[in-house]
């Protein structure tokens, strides 16, 4: 197989996009809203060990990718159930991103066109990335974050002008354990949502994985933080609370100076491209499983029935777009066996075998 | 017209992929790839045309987690 | 060649997708509305509308350009949006709309929030219009420009509604968003600019007479222009505007002084049950109307000045404060929202009750005057 490596920082950028990707356009926005910063602060809390576990699963096991190590660490049937299930998760979840992002895209940019053509456009664009290798993914990641760094900072220096401080208080008005579930979604999605990137395992440059998983939510949190303080203080608390999607209708608020206006095109690009790099790694992940599972050497060949299969997921996903938020409730409880209970399993058989074989190996 | 859509884009797809890779690829893969494509390609063509609601994953899951939590009020 | 064949085809394939040509709408087929402005018959339960369009037909480089009204009715307003298609050739495009116009009956009546429901629920209304209440019978008689005038009327309200804070500074601002935001706090509350019509010259033009105050979805009253500096002034975003002292009774000794900037901080104290608010200006101004040839290069003249400034300050808010709590009985203030936000556990004990408990709270008012200099001249 051939080497597809990415560098540290097209690592870091790519799990940053994956953050950012899809919770932006849905916002952060909890049922806490004021208090969605605590959330978020508490759910980086929360992601940390579990993101350590993945780099620490990853620097186990160098060059190998999340398949393989299942099978060595929990033999063949177990392997075969984690392929299993990992492979659904990653078909799942690239329909779930797809049909977020169509679902925007019909509200607020072409509420006449039918979802049918934007899917299509989307779902193409993101399995030739991913065919074209994880290292393409690094290289468009590196490409685009400028812009989005440049669009986040530019609305929030715009926003400045407009914002009530006040917005945030009252501080606490949640009950803590409101707070808490709302941190558990946050950590939930997107944050512990980069298990996929376990799959890309043979991609990451050896020993460094812990330090782009770590980086890479670092730099989330702000990006998390900034846009929702922004979000929060310019529309106030209920209008916040009804938004489907508060980034948006803060971008169409603001202005920058006296023509400067209707910038809400510049951040809808920034969704699409970023949702396009979640979609590539999800369709990475899911074509890696399905050729483990049917014992093909190569993965490239099995985006496009991958990314395929998502697409038609995707249109019988939901009835309609209100399904999809309530969805959201669900998918923090239903996500935790593929984030956090295989990967904890993994971790401790390989712990347990890594410290046997200290043992055995200072015994002699 | 939708129909015609999905059906010329995976036909498209097909195509693409028959002359750039499947060509070397082992017997195996070309099945994989096929049978997955097929699925994938027939599902929407029987949603648009049926107009069938072909049941999602979603509210089965939903279901089940009902079973076990108390989500909703 | 089979390759690139190939690749054609694909390409073919997704172009048929390209969903920005799916309902592609040149600009000669829509009608680009700039304004709004809404009435409601009580007795046909019917919503009249009243849209000003862009007039492009006829249009020359050197003149500004034109605009039309149009109306139309409906049970519900997105009906009345369809209905106009009856009368007029093409759809209206509302995404350029600036300004959204309510009659007072409406307000009376029903109330704003169900209409908000429909402007924040449509994809196509920006939540940046700006907000304002008519005075008249009707609300389509606001859009009506006066012939002499040039330019659309919406584009000129909204700058005289949005720029007025820092020029005359007689009624805040409130876009579509902080509407509803406002009316669905705690304090359900809101003040809207109002506009009404006036004869200059024999013409009728509209003009912006301070601001309505809304409590619960219900009409309530209104601010004056003079009061409305001082709301400004309370709620920390006055940035322009005048303030015209008297010296004397005599009713040539006035000195009018311009505000530069200045800056508000409230805050509350509790003693027991009684609630005391602080409110503390800070006011940069230069006298630019001296009728009282007051001469001010004398210092202790420039500190009398000061001084009747700072106390003329103090008791126009407090004449404010008490105008909202005994004749309103609505706290337009955001005093409720600072407790709400501030302290939230006391809030949660009084929140019910603030109807009652705003009208026995305790003001004081501390302002402070600087005077930058006096003009050209001494």
């Amino acid at each position: 197989m051939q080497r597809d490596s990415v560098t540290i920082n097209q690592g870091i950028f790519m799990m940053l996009l994956f953050h950012f990707g899809s919770s932006v356009i849905l916002g952060i926005n909890t049922v806490v809203l004021q208090d969605s910063w605590i959330a978020i602060l508490i759910a980086t809390i929360m992601a940390l060990p579990v993101l350590l576990m993945y780099g620490q699963i990853l620097s186990r096991f160098p060059g190998k990718d999340l398949f393989e190590i299942a099978e060595i660490t929990l033999g063949k049937k177990g392997g075969l159930l984690v392929t299993l299930a990992i492979t659904w998760y990653a078909l799942h979840l690239a329909s779930l991103v797809l049909r977020n992002f169509s679902d925007f895209v019909q509200i607020a940019l072409l509420p006449e066109t039918p979802q049918l053509p934007i899917q299509i456009l989307m779902i193409l664009s993101s399995v030739y990335l991913a065919r074209s290798g994880a290292r393409a993914i690094g290289k468009w990641a590196v490409s685009i974050i400028i812009y989005i760094f440049i669009v986040v900072v530019f609305t929030f220096a715009a926003a400045l002008r407009l914002i009530r401080l006040d917005d945030i208080l009252p501080f606490m008005q949640h009950p803590p354990l409101q707070i808490l579930r709302a941190s558990a979604q946050i950590a939930v999605f997107p944050y512990a949502e980069s298990v996929l990137f376990l799959c890309l395992g043979s991609a990451f440059p050896k020993g460094n994985v812990r330090r782009i998983y770590l980086t890479a939510l670092m730099l989330s949190a702000v990006i998390f933080l900034l846009t929702f303080f922004r979000n929060i203080t310019l529309l106030g608390a209920k209008m916040f609370e009804i938004s489907y999607f508060p980034s948006y209708v803060t971008a169409r608020i603001i202005q920058f100076g006296d023509f400067i206006t209707r910038i809400e095109g510049s951040i809808s690009l920034n969704f699409l491209m970023a949702g396009i790099v979640k979609m590539s790694v999800c369709m990475t992940a899911a074509a890696k499983g399905i050729s483990r599972l049917c014992n093909l050497p190569d993965y490239k060949t099995l985006v496009m029935p991958a990314g395929m299969f998502a697409f038609t997921i995707c249109i019988i996903l939901f009835d309609n777009t209100m399904d999809m938020f309530y969805f959201l409730d669900y998918y923090t409880i239903y996500a935790l066996p593929f984030q956090v209970i295989i990967p904890l399993f993994i971790f401790f058989v390989a712990e347990v075998e890594a410290r046997r074989t200290r043992k055995s190996l200072q015994r002699e | 017209m939708r129909i015609l859509i999905v059906i010329v884009v995976f036909i498209g797809c097909f195509l693409y992929d028959g002359f750039t890779r499947l060509d070397k690829a082992p017997k195996r893969e070309i099945v994989v790839y096929v049978t997955i494509m097929l699925v994938s390609m027939i599902v929407p063509v029987i949603v648009y045309y049926k107009r069938v609601d072909i049941p999602s994953p979603t509210y089965a899951i939903e279901k089940v987690i009902d079973l076990f939590f108390h989500i909703k009020e | 060649m089979i390759r690139r064949l190939v690749a054609v085809v694909l390409l073919f394939a997704a172009l048929l997708t390209l969903g920005g040509c799916w309902n592609y709408r040149g600009l000669d087929q829509l009608s680009i509305v700039v304004g709004i402005a809404i009435d409601y018959d009580k007795e046909s339960r019917l919503y009249h509308l009243c849209y000003e369009i862009v007039d492009l037909s006829g249009m020359n480089k050197e003149a500004a350009i034109q605009s039309k009204t149009l109306t139309s009715s409906g049970e519900t307003l997105f009906e009345a949006a369809r209905n106009a298609k009856k009368k007029e050739a093409d759809k209206l495009f509302l995404g350029s709309a600036q300004v959204l116009v309510f009659s007072h009956q409406l307000v009376q009546e029903m109330g704003i929030l169900d209409v908000l429901d429909w402007f924040l629920r449509d994809a196509e209304c920006r939540e940046s219009m700006c907000v304002a209440i008519s005075q008249e019978d009707t609300a389509a008689e606001i859009l009506i420009s006066s012939e002499k005038s040039s330019g659309m009327m919406s584009t000129i309200l909204r700058e005289i509604i949005m720029e007025d804070n820092e020029i005359t500074a007689s009624a805040n601002h409130v876009q579509l968003f902080q509407v509803y935001n406002d009316l669905n706090t705690p304090l359900h509350c809101t003040a809207i600019p109002t506009l009404r019509r006036v004869k200059r010259n024999g013409d009728d033009i509209t003009e912006l007479n301070g601001s309505t105050v809304i409590h619960e979805d219900r009409y309530i009253g209104v601010i004056s222009p003079e009061m409305g500096k001082y709301l400004l002034m309370v709620y920390n975003e006055l940035k322009g505007g005048l303030i015209t002292v008297a010296l004397s009774d005599k009713p040539s000794d006035l000195i009018t002084l311009e505000v530069f900037e200045s800056y508000t901080s409230t805050d509350f104290t509790r003693d027991g049950d009684q609630i005391t608010f602080n409110i503390k200006t800070t006011t940069f101004v230069t006298a630019m109307e001296n009728t009282a040839d007051l001469g001010l290069m004398n210092r202790s003249n420039l500190d009398y000045l000061k001084d009747i400034a700072q106390r003329h300050i103090e008791e126009s808010i407090h004449s404010l404060v008490y105008y909202c709590q005994q004749e309103l009985k609505t706290d337009i203030l955001r005093f409720g929202e600072m407790i709400y936000k501030r302290d939230n556990k006391f809030w949660n004990e009084i929140g019910d009750t603030w109807g009652e408990v705003f009208p026995t709270v305790q003001v004081n008012v501390s302002s402070r005057v600087e005077i930058r200099n006096a003009g050209f001249i001494k």
